[in-house]
């Protein structure tokens, strides 16, 4: 097989198994599992094997295959794949964290509907992102990007039976729809500017090698203010799908889609896309400044807001979600300082360890009976020991302790920040030291101590008044299984074992928030269908179980890779040969064309940037467990009162939702109110029920004409030719032409 | 006696005109409303017939036979409506079918 026979496999492979599951497989779990990690696991193989021809000792080499999909008026638009090192890696990212996620939803997902949908729409996802990767050109790119928007939709709001996930993909695809639109208008605003410059020798195009050197050779100089809006227009795009500042709330919404969608959200497809988009149009920013001052300013500011927000989340997920979007915010930052393949080292590190998180997580919650809240889990490191284990390690990398690889890619931030841009280094190492304070926040609440799950809350009910807007997140997960599973028989057991979760649920007074339209507070579990999940109807008591091995062997594989996954780019006076994987996605001189990245010294290890960035870890690890330890020997009340109104603004996530939620009302509410007047007053009534009124009365007189008497037709006709007479001989003899 | 010209044909031709019309205006029976028209037909056509003769020409004549076959075909329909109207109304007074004035 050639390379891009390779790589249309891989992008095809779960396409075809999402539409077989789709058309033939729906009512046969089992197959449709099979098929869906058969698909992404071709697609594996196939990565591996184009990455051992693309990445061989020599120089790295790009490949590409395009025919062309529709031609019209001197534009033609083209569909095909491009392999080269940058989308072998991201491709290698996504089949592998994504079959890693697949098989781990064959433990996570058992039991639920809609089995065969979610497996289908996972592998429809693989294949959206995966057209993104090899995409050759900017349309097909686009086409892709509305792809993974259509089919993160699915996901996030897979069960639809829930009011607060229909919201969540609602408000997902909605902001993702902003960062598009502004996406197609770079596009074309970066197509029509090259048209009209006219550059003899260059046509117009979307495809990236043919515009690339075009863009490196320096001869659009003039154009200069257009592409670099274009530039930043694209941007938007990346904005909104990576959850960049001010795009980014949808993200943390997208909690509500079933735990192993997260994780392949977060690490291998949908936020990953925006990073690598700008990476691989980086040609479009490379050459101006301002565009990429505001991508640097912009994930600065995510990186810090975010990583503060993770403090306040209570919910397992949600921790890790705020961490997702300061992690991409890094990457976004590294992307602003003109070192993208430091970006795309992150993202393929964070792939590797936040699906980690995520898939603990979703142990965590397995293993806890659908509990998502931390406040209600803790010393779980003794009954899931392997999660915790995975957890751990995770997390660690995710503070960057080296030599964990999360070490090695915040490392290549830091030290490009530090080499570019003193403020944004400050910023990267707040945000280092409080990542590694909130993962030891969230680690100590879940895993060490004792287990509070049992307990009547008590103590709940002080934090409840804190975050009852968060707190919320958890007992509507309950809601998510269908009702009418009693024939399975399972409320033999007495489902009172679960009354942890009622009990919660009243002292955090969510009859407020209208969850009894789900029967919460009835204690009715087994309307909840929570008995369907048939592992857990076998244990009783609520204890927390180690779940299955189906689910921790990829967590164990994952775990393998967050550890090793630095080696691919440690840098030059610690490894013989310098970076490799800068190396590939340099792409050097290779033909066909110019390296894709602006040449840039290689990057090197700087002892200050890893021991400022280490101190900055172990700081927050140890104030996590001043806070949270099993001493307690800091009192969390306390700080907050400390910083005074600080807490609530981070509590309300600084405004963000406040903000669009008063732009969205008072703004364009009142406009929208206007124009609806407008239509409405002038438009309807005046304009086209005016002349619906005046033709209805010159129709009733005229009406009268027609008497019914057939001689005043009559009379009428002869008056009409009489009339035609006398104006044929008025002009037969006024005009002295005829 | 002087010779028949074409101004005489087109005279008697619109005397013909103006005495169906005539009797379409003034006329309440059906029947003689029908009679009117046709005379106004058949004074179109010896017009037509005049002119041809005129001009030396056929095409009066090809007009005026497809004239005549259409005013047969006219009559017929127009005698049918006439008895369809007396089968509905009893009369065939022109006055008593007013059912779409305005």
């Amino acid at each position: 097989m050639t390379t891009t026979a390779l790589a249309w496999t891989t992008l095809l492979a779960p396409l075809v198994a999402a539409a077989l599951i789709a058309c033939f497989t729906l009512k046969h779990r089992a197959l449709s599992a099979a098929l869906a990690v058969a698909g992404i696991g071709t697609g594996l193989v196939c990565s591996v094997a184009m990455a051992f021809r693309i990445l061989g000792p020599g120089d790295p080499v790009r490949e590409m295959h395009e025919f062309t999909w529709l031609a019209s008026g001197g534009v033609t638009l083209k569909f095909g794949v491009l392999v080269d090192g940058l989308s072998v890696l991201m491709s290698l990212v996504v089949t592998g964290i994504g079959l890693c996620i697949f098989v781990f939803s064959n433990g996570y997902m058992k039991g639920e509907r809609g089995w065969s949908r979610y497996f289908a729409c996972l592998s429809l996802f693989a294949f959206s992102m995966l057209g993104i990767v090899f995409s050759t050109n900017l349309v097909e790119t686009f086409i892709f990007w509305e792809l993974v928007g259509v089919s993160s939709y699915s996901l996030i709001g897979y069960y639809f039976e829930r009011p607060s996930a229909v919201e969540a993909s609602k408000k997902a695809f909605l902001t993702n729809r902003i960062g598009d639109f502004g996406m197609t208008c770079g596009i074309l605003l970066t197509f029509f500017t090259l048209a009209k410059a006219g550059i003899p020798g260059v046509s117009p195009s979307f495809t990236f090698t043919e515009i690339a050197p075009v863009f490196h050779s320096g001869v659009l100089k003039p154009f200069e203010a257009d592409l670099a809006l274009g530039a930043f227009l694209v941007f938007t795009g990346a904005m909104a799908k990576s959850a960049q500042v001010p795009l980014h709330v949808w993200l943390p919404d997208a909690m509500e889609g079933p735990t192993p969608v997260s994780a392949l959200m977060h690490a291998a497809t949908m936020v990953a896309a925006g990073v690598y988009l700008v990476c691989r149009t980086y040609f479009l920013f490379a050459p101006y400044e301002w565009p990429l001052h505001v991508v640097a300013g912009l994930g600065g500011a995510t990186a810090f807001f975010a990583a503060t927000m993770a403090f306040t989340a209570n919910d397992v997920k949600k921790v890790l979600a705020y961490s997702t979007l300061s992690q991409l915010g890094y990457m976004t930052m590294a992307l602003g300082l003109r070192s993208p393949s430091a970006a795309m080292f992150h993202l393929t590190t964070h792939a590797c360890f936040k699906a980690l998180l995520f898939l603990c997580a979703g142990a965590v919650i397995y293993g806890c009976h659908h509990e998502q809240d931390m406040r209600r889990m803790g010393g779980l490191r003794k009954k899931m020991p392997v999660t915790a284990w995975c957890y751990g390690i995770g997390a660690l990398a995710l503070a960057g302790i080296a030599p964990l690889s999360g070490f090695w890619s915040k490392d290549a931030i830091l030290g490009a920040a530090s080499g570019h841009s003193k403020p944004l280094y400050v910023v990267g190492l707040c945000v280092a030291f409080m990542t590694a304070c909130y993962m030891g926040r969230a680690w100590w609440m879940t895993f060490m101590g004792e287990y509070r799950g049992g307990e009547a809350h008590a103590g709940d009910a002080a934090h409840a008044h804190a975050a009852p807007a968060v707190a919320h997140a958890a007992p509507a997960v309950h809601a998510s299984h269908d009702p009418g599973h009693d024939a399975h028989g399972h409320d033999a057991h007495g489902h009172d074992a679960h009354g942890h979760d009622a009990h919660g649920h009243d002292a955090h007074g969510h009859d407020a928030h209208g969850h009894d339209a789900h029967g919460h507070d009835a204690h009715g579990h087994d309307a909840h269908g929570h008995d369907d999940h048939g592992p857990h109807g076998a244990h009783h008591g609520g204890e927390p179980q180690e779940v299955p091995w189906v689910m921790r062997g990829p967590l164990v594989v994952l775990a393998a890779l967050s550890v090793v996954a630095g080696l691919l780019n440690i840098p030059a006076p610690l490894a013989a040969h310098g970076a490799h994987l800068e190396h590939w996605l340099m792409g050097t001189a290779a033909k066909p064309g110019p390296s894709w990245f602006p040449e840039a010294p290689p990057e090197v290890f700087h002892w200050d940037v890893a021991i400022g960035g280490t101190i900055a870890a172990l700081l927050g690890i140890f104030i996590a467990w001043k806070f949270h330890g099993a001493a307690k020997s800091w009192s969390v009340d306390r700080f907050v009162a400390g910083i005074g109104p600080v807490h609530g603004w981070v509590e309300r996530k600084w405004f963000f939702d406040d903000i669009y939620l008063f732009l969205v009302k008072r703004v364009q509410q009142p406009i929208a109110d206007f124009c609806g007047f407008v239509e409405k007053r002038f438009l309807k009534e005046i304009v086209v029920d005016g002349i619906a009124v005046v033709s209805h009365w010159f129709g009733r007189q005229i009406r009268l004409l027609l008497d019914g008497h057939l001689h005043t037709y009559v009379t009428m006709a002869l008056i009409g030719v009489l009339y035609l007479f006398v104006m044929l001989f008025a002009t037969a003899h006024a005009g002295p032409g005829r | 006696m002087p010779p028949v010209t074409t101004a005489h044909y087109v005279m008697l031709s619109a005397i013909l005109m103006g005495v169906g019309l005539f009797g379409v205006v003034t006329r309440k029976n059906a029947v003689i409303v029908l009679m009117g028209l046709e005379l106004m037909l058949n004074a179109a056509n010896l017009a037509f017939v005049a002119f041809a003769r005129h001009h030396g020409n056929l095409q009066g004549h090809v007009f005026t036979f497809i004239v005549i076959a259409v005013a047969a075909a006219e009559a017929a329909v127009a005698l049918s409506i006439m008895i369809a109207l007396y089968r509905l109304k009893g009369s065939i007074t022109l006055d008593d079918a007013q059912e779409l004035k305005g």
